[in-house]
C-alpha cells in the first residue's frame, strides 16, 4: 500500500514538473542584471517611472524616482522605494519618497545596510490610480 | 530487561547484553511518550516526507514562475536560508533529521515500476562504492555555487531540485536501492559527515536480541503476515528479507513487507551516524522492538574511528576536505578574498570567474589539506609512530571535521537567524504574486539583533573547538598511551589556529556579491 501511495505521489510529481517545465521559460527582465546602476525605466499605459540610486557605499544614500506622463512630470503620486539584497533572508530596506521637484521624487532614510549587489524597487501609484513599477541594480562597495 | 522484550526467547545463561560493539547506552529517545508508537507505524516517514514534498513544489513553482528576485521567492529563500539552518538545527539537536523527511525517496514507487522494464538491477561499480565521487560532486555542487549565483536565482535553484529529483529516480531505478544515498547525493553526505558531532544514534536496546535474531530484518527487511509461510507468496524475490509470522512480532506494527536498511547498516553494529538517514526502517522492520535511538555525548563517535569501516580514507577526506569548502563558502563573502581575487586575476591575466574560483577552491583546499597532513604527521612521529600520511590522516581527520561542523554551523546559523522570519513574507508574496489579497509584512526577517550575531556565531565556533580539543587529546591517549600528551600538541596547536582563523573570518563584514571582480552591475 505504500508503494501504491508513494508511486502515486510520484507520478503526479512528475506530471506536475512536466507540466511546469513546458510552462516555464528562463526569466529574463527582473533580475537580469543588464540595466545600469545609474538607473532603469519602466512604463504602463503612458506612465513611465525611472529609478536610479546615488551613494555606492555602505550607509544613507539617496534614491531618486522620475515619473513621466508622455514625456510631462507627473505630481502627487505616491512613490514607495524598497531595496532588497540579492541574498535570500535579507531584510528589505522600505522607505517613502517626498516629491522634490515636479515628477522628480526623492527617498527619505534609505540606506544600504551591507555592501554586495542590491535591487532598488520603486512603486510609483499616480492621482489618478494608474499604477507602475520600475527597478535598478546597484553594487555597494565597502 | 526491557519490558517490550519479555516475549523473546533468549538464552537463559545471558546475564547482561553483550554488545556487538561499544555503542552508547544513553535515554533512549523512542521511549518519549508515542514516539516509538510513532516510529513503527507504518507511514512514519510518509507523513514526515510530505511536509517536505510540499515545500519541495512550492520551491520548484515559484522558482520556475515567480518573482525572479532572491529574497521574494519561495524557491531561494527556503533552500539556502531555511533549509541550511534547520538542518544544521536538526543535526545539533537530534541527528540527520533531514533525510529522515527526505522527499526525494518518495520516488522509489515511480522507480519500482520503471525497473521492471530493465531486465535486471545494475550493480554500482565497485570503484565507486566509496566516497570519491561525492568529493567530487560537492566540490562541483560549491563551485557551481558561486560561479552561478545560485543563491541569486530562484530559476536555477529550482531546476537544482528538479534535477535532485532526476538524478535521485534514476539511480534508484537502475541501482539498488540506498545507492543514491550512499555513494551519490552531496546534500545527505554532507548530512552524514555533521551527524557525526550529533548527540543521538540508532543503537541495539539489547544486543544479544540481535545475536540470536536469525533474519536480520533490521539490515534486509522482513515480510510479516498472519498466513504460515508456505501460504504467502514473499515479494521481491531475490531480496534477502525473511518471513516473520505476525504472532511473532512484539509490539506488532502491521503486517506486509518493511525495508530494512538501505545503505547496510547492522542495528548492533552501528558506531556512528555515517550512511545512516535515520529513515528508522530498522525500528519499523525490528520483530522484536529491539531498535533505539539513544542520546550520546556529541560527537562521541569522534574518537572512536568510526569510519574504519566505513570507507576508511575516502570517507574521512570527505570530512577534511568539507571543513575547507565550509572555510571557502563563508571565505567567499568577505571583502579580503575578493582583494586576492583581483590580484589572481591580475597575476593570471584572465577574468573569467570560474577559472578564478577553481583556483581559490583548489588552493585553499590544497593548503589546509597539507597543514592538516602537517600536523596529524607530526603528531604521530611525537607519538611515536612510523610516519605514514594515509594512517596519520585517518587517525586524526575527525578532529578537523569537529572544526568542520563547527564552521559550516556557525556561517548557517548566522544566515538563518539573519532572515529566518522573512519565510512568512516571502509566502505571502507567493500568494499575492498570484493575485490573491495578500499584504506580505517584509518587516519580518530577522530573528536576534545583528549586534548579538557574531557573539552566538563565537559560542559555536568555540564549542566545536572544545570538541576538536577533546578529540585530539582522546585520539592521542588511545593511540599512544603516555606518549599520547606528546603526540597531542601539534593537533592542539592546529585547532587553536583554525579557530582563530574561524573567527577572523567571521567578524569581517559580509558582502554578498554576484561577482567576485569588480561590481556586478
Amino acid at each position: 500500500m505504500t508503494r501504491s501511495l508513494n508511486f502515486k505521489l510520484a507520478t503526479l510529481l512528475v506530471a506536475a514538473l512536466f507540466a511546469l517545465m513546458a510552462t516555464a521559460c528562463k526569466p529574463g527582465g527582473e533580475t537580469a542584471g543588464g540595466d545600469s546602476a545609474v538607473g532603469a525605466a519602466a512604463a504602463a499605459s503612458g506612465l513611465t517611472a525611472a529609478v536610479a540610486a546615488d551613494g555606492a557605499g555602505v550607509g544613507p544614500a539617496t534614491v531618486t524616482v522620475e515619473v513621466r506622463d508622455g514625456g510631462e512630470p507627473v505630481a502627487g503620486a505616491q512613490v514607495e522605494v524598497r531595496g532588497d539584497m540579492t541574498h535570500a533572508g535579507m531584510a528589505p530596506v522600505l522607505v517613502t519618497t517626498e516629491e522634490v521637484e515636479p515628477g522628480v521624487y526623492a527617498s527619505d532614510g534609505f540606506a544600504f545596510t551591507m555592501a554586495g549587489d542590491w535591487i532598488i524597487s520603486a512603486t510609483v501609484a499616480a492621482a489618478d490610480g494608474r499604477t507602475v513599477t520600475a527597478e535598478t541594480f546597484v553594487t555597494v562597495g565597502r | 530487561m526491557s519490558g517490550r522484550l519479555a516475549d523473546v526467547a533468549l538464552p537463559a545463561t545471558r546475564r547482561q547484553p553483550r554488545p556487538f560493539v561499544d555503542q552508547p547506552r544513553g535515554f533512549d529517545l523512542l521511549s518519549l511518550p508515542g514516539l516509538r508508537r510513532f516510529a513503527r507505524w507504518r507511514y512514519a516517514r510518509l507523513a514526515l516526507q510530505l511536509p517536505l514534498l510540499l515545500l519541495a513544489l512550492f520551491v520548484i513553482v515559484d522558482g520556475l514562475t515567480g518573482r525572479q528576485v532572491a529574497p521574494r521567492n519561495v524557491a531561494t529563500t527556503a533552500v539556502w536560508l531555511h533549509y541550511r539552518g534547520l538542518l544544521v538545527l536538526g543535526i545539533a539537536l537530534i541527528g540527520n533529521a533531514f533525510c529522515a523527511a527526505c522527499p526525494l525517496m518518495l520516488t522509489r514507487g515511480l522507480s519500482r515500476r520503471l525497473e521492471r522494464l530493465l531486465p535486471r538491477k545494475l550493480a554500482w561499480p565497485r570503484a565507486l562504492r566509496n566516497k570519491w565521487l561525492v568529493i567530487a560532486l560537492l566540490l562541483t555542487f560549491f563551485l557551481s555555487y558561486e560561479v552561478f549565483d545560485l543563491w541569486a536565482s530562484p530559476w536555477l535553484t529550482a531546476w537544482l531540485a528538479i534535477g535532485y529529483f532526476g538524478a535521485a529516480l534514476a539511480v534508484d531505478v537502475l541501482f539498488p536501492a540506498g545507492t543514491f544515498c550512499r555513494y551519490v547525493c552531496p546534500l545527505g553526505n554532507f548530512n552524514f559527515a555533521l551527524a557525526s558531532a550529533s548527540p543521538a544514534q540508532i543503537t541495539a536496546v539489547d544486543p544479544d536480541v540481535c545475536r540470536s535474531c536469525e533474519h536480520k530484518p533490521c539490515l534486509h527487511g522482513r515480510y510479516t503476515a498472519t498466513e504460515t509461510p508456505g501460504a504467502v507468496a514473499l515479494p521481491l524475490a531475490g531480496s534477502k528479507a525473511g518471513f516473520v509470522p505476525a504472532a511473532e512480532v512484539v509490539s506488532p506494527n502491521g503486517s506486509g513487507f518493511f525495508p530494512g536498511c538501505e545503505t547496510d547498516l547492522f542495528v548492533p553494529t552501528i558506531t556512528s551516524n555515517m550512511d545512516c538517514t535515520l529513515c528508522l526502517n530498522c525500528v519499523r522492520a525490528c520483530p522484536y522492538d529491539n531498535v533505539a535511538l539513544t542520546l550520546r555525548a556529541p560527537g562521541r563517535e569522534l574518537h572512536h574511528e568510526p569510519w574504519a569501516r566505513r570507507g576508511r580514507l575516502a570517507t574521512v577526506a570527505m570530512g577534511v576536505l568539507l571543513t575547507f569548502f565550509g572555510v571557502m563558502n563563508a571565505l567567499a563573502m568577505i571583502p579580503p578574498f575578493f582583494d586576492a581575487a583581483e590580484r589572481l586575476a591580475g597575476f593570471l591575466g584572465t577574468r573569467n570567474e570560474a577559472v578564478l574560483l577553481f583556483c581559490l577552491y583548489g588552493a585553499v583546499t590544497l593548503l589546509g589539506l597539507g597543514v592538516t597532513v602537517l600536523a596529524a604527521t607530526a603528531a604521530d612521529a611525537l607519538g611515536g609512530e612510523k610516519v605514514k600520511v594515509r594512517r596519520a590522516l585517518e587517525r586524526w581527520g575527525y578532529v578537523v571535521l569537529a572544526l568542520g561542523v563547527g564552521f559550516w554551523a556557525a556561517h548557517y546559523t548566522f544566515h538563518f537567524l539573519t532572515g529566518a522570519l522573512s519565510i512568512v513574507p516571502v509566502f505571502q508574496h507567493f500568494f499575492e504574486y498570484r493575485g490573491f489579497a495578500v499584504d506580505p509584512n517584509w518587516r519580518l526577517a530577522q530573528v536576534v539583533p545583528s549586534a548579538y550575531l557574531f557573539g552566538i556565531q563565537a559560542v559555536i565556533s568555540g564549542l566545536a573547538g572544545v570538541l576538536a580539543l577533546y578529540t585530539t587529546a582522546r585520539i592521542g591517549l588511545r593511540d599512544f598511551g603516555r606518549r599520547g600528551v606528546l603526540a597531542m600538541w601539534p593537533m592542539f596547536v592546529y585547532v587553536l589556529a583554525f579557530l582563530a582563523l574561524q573567527l577572523v573570518i567571521l567578524a569581517q563584514p559580509m558582502e554578498m556579491r554576484g561577482t567576485i571582480l569588480g561590481p556586478s552591475f
